[in-house]
C-alpha cells in the first residue's frame, strides 16, 4: 500500500537539488524555465533530449551549463559534414613501440555529451551516436565498452539552414526522450540578458551534484505513483494520434500518416513522473501528462502531404487531441 | 496554249527535214466554238520512209484534234503521203499554226453567239421532297419523353415536398421538453450520489471521481467552460475570468477538485470529515454560483 503522504514528503526532500540545478543554470541563463526544466525531466527519466532552436538562444549555453553543475564528465561534438563515427566512439590506434594497437576512447565515453548540429553530421555517424544512445555501450575493435551512467545525450538543432544537413530518421527521432522546440525570450527577459552579458563577467558555475546523486534521484523518480487513470489518459491520447476519428477527431485523419509508437507512450509515462518529481508531487496528475505532451509527441506523429499544404504542424495535432481527449 | 506549241513543236522537228517538199493548208481561217478545221498536208512518199509520220490525237487547251487519216495519193505521177487532221477550238480568241516550212497559219476561233433578249428565262426546279422517316423524328420523340417525365417527376416531387412539410410543421409545434437549470441538474445529481452511500461502502475513488464529474459538467452547463477536457489548475485559471465566481466559490471549487485529484490519482484515503465537507462545499459552490432569473414580477413588487 502506498502512503501517499509519506511518498509526498519524500519526494519533497528528494526533489530539493532540482533548485540546486536551476539555480546555477539561472546564473548563466535568464528564461527558458521550459527548456531548462525538460534537460532535468531528460536528467531524471533517463532520456535523451533534442533542442531545436533558432541560433542564439543559449541552447549549447544550457547544456553546458546544466553539465557543469553536476559533477560529471561532459563533451562537446560539434557535428560537421567530414565527421566519421571513428571521431565519435573512438578507434584502434597502433602503437609502433609495443607493436600492438591501443583503444582510443572517443568523446562518446562522458555523462554528458552535447551533440550540437546532430543534423549536420552524415547519417552514418548520426547512426552510430544514436545506436550508442540506444544500446548505451559502444564496440570498438572486438571489444564492446559499458557507456558511464549517468548518460544523457543532448542534441540540438537549428529549424533553418537546412541546405547541406542531413535530416534525422523518424527511426532515430523516436530515440529521443523529448524534441524541445525553444523560441525566443520575453521582451523583459531579453533586457536582462543584454545586462548580464554586457555588465561584469559572469558567475562562474558550481558543480552542486555528484553524477550518483543524479543515479539515486533516478530511483527515487520511479517510486512516484502513477494510477490507473493516469495510464489510461496517456494510452487515451496516443491512441487519438493513431486513430483520430474514435475521439470526434475525424478532421485530422487526412493529416496523420502515421500516429506515435509504443515507445512515445512509454517516455509519456516516464517524463509525466519525472516532471510530478520536479514539481515535488508524489504521483502524476494529468496537468503533468499534458505539461510534456507536446516534447514527448512533436517527432514522433508522421505528417502527410495535405497537412503540409494546409500548413498543419504536429503541434496543431496534439493541441487538437489534448483539448479534445477527457481528462480523468 | 502550251500543249498547242508543243504540238507545233513536234511536227516542226518531224517535217523539218522535208519542209521543201511538203504542201499544208487550212481548210477555213474563221469557225465558231466546237466547229470543226481540217489541216492537211502531204508529202513525197519517199521521205515518209524515212521519217514515221506521228500526230497526237488530242490538244485540250485551245486545239483539240478529231481525228486524222493518213491516204496516198498520186500527183502529178508521183506518190504522196496525204495526212488531214481534223482540230477543234472552245477557246476564243486568235491562234497561229507555224508550218515546218515556217509558213505561218492564222485562225481565229470565234465565240458563239447568244443573244440573252430572246431566251425564255425559266424558275429553278425546286427540291424533291423525301418522306420522313423514325431517325429523323427521334430527337423530336426523346425530347417529349423527357419533358413528360420532368414533369411527371415535379409532380411526385412537389407531392412529397408537401407531405415531408407537413411533418416539419407538426415537428415545430411540439412543445421542446424544458431544459433543466445547471445548478438544478447539478444538485439533483450531487444527492443521487449521496444516496449511492458509495463512502460508507469503500467505494471512495468512485465517490470524488463522480464528485469531480458532477461539478465539470456543471461548470460547462453553467459557464460554457469545457471542464471536461480541462485539468484542475487549467479550470482554476479559467474560472478565475467569471465575476459570478467570487473568492469564497473559488476555494471551495479548489477544495473539491483537488482533494477529487488526490483520491483519483494519489490513492489518497480521505477520513468522512473531508468526504462530507467535498459534499457540502459542491453543494454550496453550485448553490452560491447558481444562475438567478430575476422575473419581472418580483422586480415590480422590488419597486
Amino acid at each position: 500500500m502506498i502512503d501517499i503522504i509519506e511518498l509526498n514528503a519524500k519526494i519533497e526532500r528528494e526533489s530539493a537539488f532540482v533548485d540546486m540545478i536551476n539555480n546555477e543554470i539561472h546564473k548563466s541563463i535568464i528564461g527558458q524555465q521550459g527548456m531548462i526544466e525538460r534537460l532535468i525531466i531528460g536528467l531524471l527519466a533517463n532520456g535523451h533530449i533534442l533542442l531545436e532552436g533558432v541560433p542564439g538562444l543559449a541552447k549549447t549555453q544550457a547544456i553546458t551549463s546544466l553539465a557543469k553543475s553536476i559533477d560529471a564528465k561532459f563533451s562537446r561534438i560539434q557535428f560537421t559534414p567530414d565527421l566519421l563515427p571513428a571521431d565519435l566512439i573512438g578507434t584502434m590506434i597502433y602503437s609502433p613501440k609495443d607493436e600492438s594497437f591501443a583503444v582510443k576512447k572517443g568523446p562518446i565515453f562522458s555523462n554528458f555529451v552535447l551533440a550540437d548540429e546532430i543534423n549536420r553530421a552524415p547519417a552514418k555517424v548520426q547512426s552510430a551516436l544514436l545506436e550508442a544512445m540506444q544500446e548505451r555501450q559502444v564496440t570498438i575493435g572486438e571489444k564492446t565498452y559499458k557507456l558511464e551512467e549517468p548518460f544523457l545525450v543532448l542534441a540540438t538543432q537549428n529549424p533553418i539552414e537546412q541546405e547541406g544537413t542531413y535530416a534525422l530518421p523518424e527511426a532515430q527521432l523516436d530515440r529521443f526522450m523529448m524534441k524541445v522546440v525553444i523560441t525566443y525570450p520575453t521582451q523583459e527577459q531579453e533586457k536582462l540578458i543584454l545586462r548580464q552579458q554586457v555588465g561584469s563577467a559572469l558567475p562562474k558555475i558550481e558543480a552542486v551534484l555528484k553524477p550518483e546523486s543524479i543515479l539515486h534521484a533516478r530511483e527515487v523518480v520511479k517510486q512516484v505513483y502513477i494510477d490507473e487513470k493516469i495510464e489510461s489518459y496517456i494510452t487515451d491520447i496516443v491512441f487519438a494520434t493513431r486513430f483520430p476519428e474514435n475521439n470526434n477527431l475525424d478532421k485530422l485523419k487526412p493529416y496523420i500518416s502515421y500516429g506515435a509508437s509504443p515507445r512515445a507512450t512509454i517516455n509519456l509515462a516516464l517524463a509525466s513522473r519525472a516532471y510530478a518529481f520536479i514539481k515535488r508531487r508524489g504521483y502524476v496528475i494529468p496537468e503533468d501528462v499534458r505539461a510534456i505532451c507536446l516534447d514527448v509527441m512533436r517527432h514522433r506523429i508522421g505528417l502527410t502531404y495535405e497537412a503540409e499544404a494546409d500548413n498543419i504542424t504536429t503541434e496543431d495535432i496534439i493541441n487538437d487531441i489534448i483539448n479534445k481527449v477527457d481528462v480523468p | 496554249m502550251r500543249k498547242f506549241f508543243i504540238l507545233i513543236f513536234t511536227l516542226f522537228i518531224y517535217l523539218t527535214s522535208f519542209s521543201q517538199s511538203a504542201i499544208t493548208n487550212l481548210n477555213k481561217t474563221k469557225f465558231e466554238i466546237g466547229d470543226q478545221i481540217v489541216y492537211s498536208f502531204s508529202l513525197p512518199i519517199e521521205k515518209s520512209n524515212e521519217i514515221g509520220i506521228y500526230l497526237p490525237k488530242e490538244i485540250k487547251d485551245s486545239l483539240e484534234i478529231i481525228g486524222q487519216t493518213i491516204d496516198t495519193i498520186e500527183r502529178q505521177g508521183k506518190k504522196y503521203l496525204d495526212i488531214r487532221c481534223y482540230f477543234t477550238s472552245f477557246v476564243a480568241g486568235k491562234h497561229k499554226i507555224i508550218n515546218p516550212n515556217g509558213r505561218v497559219l492564222d485562225f481565229e476561233v470565234m465565240p458563239f453567239p447568244i443573244d440573252t433578249l430572246k431566251i425564255e428565262i425559266k424558275d429553278i426546279k425546286a427540291n424533291s421532297k423525301e418522306p420522313f422517316t423514325i431517325s429523323e423524328i427521334m430527337p423530336i420523340i426523346i425530347w417529349v419523353l423527357v419533358a413528360t417525365a420532368l414533369l411527371i417527376g415535379s409532380y411526385f416531387g412537389y407531392k412529397l415536398w408537401k407531405k415531408y412539410r407537413k411533418v416539419k410543421i407538426k415537428e415545430i409545434f411540439i412543445k421542446p421538453k424544458p431544459k433543466l437549470p445547471a445548478d438544478i441538474i447539478a444538485l439533483n445529481s450531487l444527492e443521487e450520489l449521496r444516496l449511492k452511500r458509495l463512502i460508507e461502502n469503500g467505494r471512495t475513488k468512485e465517490y470524488y471521481s463522480e464528485i469531480s464529474e458532477i461539478i465539470r459538467e456543471y461548470l460547462y452547463n453553467r459557464f460554457e467552460i469545457s471542464a471536461m477536457e480541462m485539468t484542475t489548475e487549467e479550470i482554476l485559471r479559467e474560472v478565475k475570468r467569471y465575476s459570478d465566481i467570487n473568492n469564497n466559490s473559488y476555494l471551495l471549487l479548489e477544495y473539491i477538485l483537488k482533494n477529487s485529484d488526490l483520491v483519483k490519482f494519489a490513492k489518497f484515503f480521505p477520513d468522512s470529515y473531508i468526504s462530507d465537507k467535498c459534499m457540502k462545499d459542491a453543494n454550496e459552490f453550485v448553490n452560491q454560483t447558481k444562475l438567478i432569473v430575476q422575473t419581472q414580477e418580483k422586480e415590480e413588487e422590488n419597486d
